[in-house]
């Protein structure tokens, strides 16, 4: 119990550098020039995705530290999915930038955790992480069903009208 | 080896020093990826027959064997030859750029997908090299080693995807130090793939309705008629008004011209309702066309003949009706073809009068020679002189943020008439981040000919930076209504804003004009031209809540983005 | 790999030049060389200008960067969307003497963390403004050695210059500025992986090159001292068309002369036209009146369209019916 106290109070203490490490490495998945185009440009308009990539890979962080529970995590992850769900990236990879936090905190904490210390505590750590994970699965899968309702309302708020000529027999048809 | 649940696995050292993914190879030598939600489908047969061009035949983005013409290397560069005679900006841009990378991120396709190629310098690129090495003295020699590539399928492929995932929005070249526009480059691009019969159905096929119809969506005459009369019942069963459809008018005074769009699809088809009563409120002798029934011109997006062959109509028309001026209404592209090409393609129009507004007498100065007024210079004048009683608390249920065309602000500059007019119709008027707007306006990603649903994650791709600037002013001010000139906005924003920032809708000035208008004879206003209940107008006890009104309260943003 | 190769290019051109004066006649590189370099500049300029001037302009597309001249109430951007010829001329002036697109990506923004942060792309500007303007006033102090007497302008210049009094000769604030500012571009093409990725070899061999002259040219002012009386006398002979070449005059000095001749030559085929080059672009030069104006298409030809005798064939039957006015009964 104590120990479990003390690795979350370790990463809450640790919180911004470990936010730090684990964006660096979701931008690090984009083409470089990619990656230092949205990590130099600050201005949330001028770069919006690496504004959402920073901030959302803070909140869900903070999320994950607080135990949050499942429609927390949905909320955490939802902007940065919104995202990669329209972009040139398989769904794996779409939602697999979740498992990078788990080096981020490997990376962050590993000199107090390579003597072994903090195993339970730190395995819990990564069924949030994994928590999170399922929660971006869930939301990638709501995105992309509602890209596909797009698609279908584009065609939808010509239909009153189709119909409505239909009705009166004046299409043509071609 | 340690294994990966081990904690020597994680060598900090090396995870320290993250690094980019480094380009797997060098520009020239990646090949696209055609992904579905990406391209748009070619061009039909039918269609290209219809507009004498070459090549038709029915192929797919994804064949590996696009059966392209014997010899199209050559047709291509004696193309380029040609066009590099004939077209000083793209002679000009291809020598000129130092790429110093200013436009770089200015893109919203680059922005929102982060493909390097759509970098504007790298998308002009992609013309240069084959330029710098069949027609520069350095290419020839140095080949490579000078910036020059091979014409090869591959080049031809790309030129595909990527000059079709351009919308012309002219952003880059506001940054530019030499003003080089990549909407030039694309629009070149376009054509030289267009000799090969390369085009895309979702710009090929409107250019063939429009060419045998007068309109995009290839609406018959009778169906347009009808289509009016249609609207002019909404019109009175929201304002109690019967208002007249003048059509092919002879002697009209003024013929007014409109995007397509308008007619069909919502919400466009409440500016069109809006136009009309409006039209009529003020006793403005007007006639619709259905010969010339596009503003519109996707000829723009296909090459500037193909522009040429449908802009034609509009001074053909108007000389057949014998109207005294032109006036267009809400659209981004058509006021590009009528601000920069009209009166040089099929002017001049001295058969027509200066434009001068039978409501107020203004003089129409600045369209002197092209004889076409905006709707906007219109309605601002009108407003500024008083003509409307205009009661903005009826839209105060709505709060309003104004998307700046492409087109209209950086073709054109109409940058204030549209503002002037939102504020005196709605009380609740909230700008977007400066960098957003006006002549840094972005795009909504379905300019240009891609506003389809074939390439919607593209499309989506590009929008986000607009969507981005929307929620930002719907988290922090509730605005729930985004006001557009341009009907492809119409069309395309409404989506962008489901998915990037849902709750707002979409809506022409027009249509806020004319909800806040207090008609003569009107009858007790209780719902707006969508047939909704309007707030405040002693409708809500019939039917509960709007829609309008759903997103009214400023949500507090998930994820960190409302904190700013 | 593409500035390995610009880097040992320019290496290589500065040897070629310090050390083939001593080896070939001097009169190659002293004379003919300069002579062959102003000829292949002023000729290769006004040929690739006259090919751009030849190409006609057949549409007038401006891009507006302001409100447009419309209403009288409404205030036009006069310098960001010129409605007449004065207004390009002062929109081309910010443009070509302060690079007033480039200045438009700086962005102040107020940051919780940082307070005021400017773009960084404010570099940028900075560093081509920067590295123009230093470069137009050392070329206007080399006409020093061209001109005797020297005009007041070309003196006063220098004396401006070298204000600040640091060291004999003086220390000119351009040499300074011009070194750092072509090593920040340098630096950003390199460091910037965006940049780096659109980068050509040409692109890195240009800057340096003006490295290269820039460099040599400093380092004979201030550590190795070259014989100036013996350049201005060269260079006066150059100009008189008498030529004879001094005895004296250090390598180094025929290694700078010689990428001068480098660039000289190199200008008009490369990227570096983009100065003249601007002057005629079409976005820019163009007032945005074409709806007051009527701008004529040289090459205009007829196209084929669909007239309205076309169409009221097809449709005329329906249109009656849906009692539309036809033009034949």
């Amino acid at each position: 119990m104590v120990e479990r106290a003390v690795l979350l109070d370790l990463l809450k203490r640790r919180a911004e550098a470990i936010a730090t490490r684990w964006y660096d490495a979701v931008l690090a998945e984009y083409p470089e020039q990619t990656y230092a185009a949205w990590k130099r440009e600050s201005n949330r308009f001028a770069n919006p995705v690496g504004h959402s990539l920073r901030a959302g890979t803070r909140t869900i962080l903070d999320a994950v530290l607080e135990g949050a529970d499942a429609e927390a995590l949905r909320g955490a992850v939802t902007d940065i999915v919104r995202i990669r769900a329209v972009q040139q990236m398989s769904p794996s990879a779409a939602v697999g930038f979740v498992f990078r936090l788990k080096d981020a905190i490997r990376a962050e904490l590993g000199d107090e955790l390579r003597n072994g210390s903090f195993r339970d505590e730190m395995a819990e750590m990564e069924q949030r992480v994994d928590a999170v994970a399922l929660a971006a699965f869930d939301v990638f899968a709501e995105q992309r069903e509602l890209v596909s309702e797009l698609r279908i309302n584009e065609l939808k708020r010509n239909i009153p009208w189709a119909t409505g000529r239909t009705n009166r027999g004046v299409v043509e048809p071609g | 080896m340690s294994r990966f649940d081990e904690p020597d696995y994680y060598k900090k050292e090396e995870l320290v020093q993250i690094q980019p993914k480094p380009p797997r190879t060098p520009w020239m030598e990646t090949p696209v990826d055609f992904r579905p939600g990406t391209y748009i489908y070619p061009g039909k047969a039918k269609n290209l027959k219809v507009l004498d061009l070459p090549n038709p035949r029915d192929w797919a983005v994804t064949d590996v064997d696009w059966q392209l013409p014997e010899g199209w290397q050559k047709t291509i560069l004696e193309g380029m030859a040609d066009r590099l005679k004939r077209f000083r900006s793209f002679k000009l841009f291809m020598d000129i750029c130092v790429r110093c990378g200013a436009c770089a991120d200015k893109c919203h396709f680059f922005i929102g997908s982060g493909d390097p190629k759509n970098m504007p310098v790298l998308r002009a690129e992609l013309l240069r090299s084959v330029y710098r090495k069949d027609f520069t003295a350095l290419g020839k020699v140095f080949g490579k080693l000078a910036g020059g590539r091979e014409l090869t399928v591959d080049v031809l492929k790309e030129w595909f995807y990527y000059f079709y995932q351009c919308t012309e929005c002219r952003r880059c070249s506001v940054f530019c130090p030499y003003g080089i526009d990549t909407a030039e480059i694309t629009m070149m691009g376009r054509e030289l793939l267009g000799l090969l019969g390369l085009y895309v159905n979702w710009v090929i096929e409107p250019v063939a309705n429009c060419f045998r119809t007068g309109n995009h969506l290839g609406i018959t005459p009778h169906g347009l008629a009808d289509t009016l009369e249609f609207m002019t019942e909404d019109i009175e069963e929201a304002t109690g008004i019967k208002i007249d459809v003048p059509i092919n008018k002879k002697g009209a005074e003024i013929l007014f011209f409109t995007p397509s769009g308008d007619y069909v699809a919502a919400p466009g088809i409440y500016t069109c309702m809006s136009y009309m009563l409006l039209f009529n409120e003020l006793g403005v002798d007007y006639t619709w066309s259905t010969y010339a029934s596009d503003g519109g011109n996707f000829g723009l997006f296909t090459s500037h003949e193909a522009m040429k062959r449908l802009n034609a109509k509009v001074y053909a028309e108007a000389k057949r009706l014998g109207v005294k001026w032109i006036m267009g209404g809400e659209c981004g592209h058509m006021w590009r073809v009528v601000n920069q090409y009209m009166d040089t393609m099929n002017g001049p129009a001295d058969f027509l009068e200066v434009p001068k507004s039978p409501v107020t007498g203004t003089v129409f100065e600045n369209a002197r020679s092209t004889k076409a007024v905006h709707i906007m210079e219109f309605m601002s004048d009108v407003i500024r002189h008083g003509k409307l009683k205009l009661d903005p608390s009826r839209n105060d249920h709505i709060r309003v943020t104004f998307h700046d065309s492409c087109n209209p602000a950086r073709a054109m500059g109409i940058l204030e008439e549209p503002r002037y007019v939102i504020r005196h119709a709605c009380n609740h008027f909230y700008e977007m981040p400066e960098n957003t707007i006006r002549e840094q306006t972005f795009c909504c990603g379905g300019g240009a000919g891609l506003g389809t649903d074939e390439n919607m994650e593209m499309r989506l791709r590009g929008g986000m930076p607009r969507g981005n600037a929307v929620r930002y002013v719907q988290e922090r001010y509730g605005v729930n209504q985004l006001a557009a000139m341009c009907a492809i906005d119409r069309a395309t924003l409404p989506t962008v804003c489901d998915y990037w920032a849902p709750g707002v809708q979409v809506t022409g000035i027009s249509e806020l004009v004319a909800n806040a208008t207090v008609f003569k004879g009107e009858k007790r206003r209780t719902h707006n031209l969508r047939l909704e209940p309007i707030p405040g107008m002693g409708a809500e006890d019939e039917e509960s809540e709007a829609d309008l009104v759903g997103a009214g309260a400023p949500g507090e943003g998930q994820g960190g983005m409302g904190h700013e | 790999m593409n500035v390995l190769i610009s880097l040992v290019v320019v290496a290589c051109l500065l040897i070629v030049g310090m050390f083939g004066a001593t080896i070939a006649p001097q009169w190659i590189f002293a004379v003919a060389l300069p002579y062959a370099a102003v000829a292949v500049f002023a000729i290769g300029l006004a040929v690739r200008i006259m090919k751009w001037a030849g190409v006609p302009v057949p549409f007038r597309i401006p891009t507006t960067c302001g409100q447009q001249r419309s209403l009288p109430w409404i205030r036009q951007q006069k310098l960001e969307n010129p409605s007449n010829k004065l207004q390009v001329l002062g929109r081309m002036a910010l443009e070509i003497l302060f690079f007033r697109s480039l200045a438009r990506n700086t962005r102040t923004e107020l940051r919780k963390e940082r307070g005021l942060v400017y773009g960084t792309d404010l570099f940028l500007w900075i560093g081509a403004l920067a590295m123009h303007w230093a470069l137009a006033v050392v070329l206007i102090r080399h006409l020093r050695l061209f001109t005797d007497p020297v005009p007041a302008f070309v003196t006063f210049t220098e004396k401006a210059d070298g204000f600040l009094e640091i060291g004999l000769p003086p220390v000119n604030i351009t040499t300074v500025v011009l070194l750092c500012a072509l090593l920040y571009l340098l630096y950003r093409r390199l460091a910037n992986a965006r940049v780096r990725y659109i980068s050509l070899p040409e692109d890195y061999f240009a800057l340096f090159l003006l490295l290269g002259i820039a460099g040599s040219g400093a380092w004979m002012r201030h550590i190795s001292h070259t014989d100036v009386a013996g350049v201005k006398e060269l260079a006066l002979s150059l100009v008189h068309f008498s030529p004879m070449v001094p005895t004296g005059i250090s390598p180094l000095f025929f290694g700078h002369l010689f990428l001068v001749c480098v660039l000289l030559m190199y200008f008009p085929l490369g990227k570096l036209v983009h100065g003249p080059g601007v002057f005629l672009s079409p976005t820019r030069n163009m007032a945005n009146n074409n709806r007051a104006v009527r701008h004529v298409n040289p090459w205009d030809y007829p196209v084929k369209v669909h007239t309205y005798e076309e169409y009221e064939d097809e449709f005329r039957e329906k249109m009656i019916a849906a009692g539309l006015p036809v033009d034949k009964e």
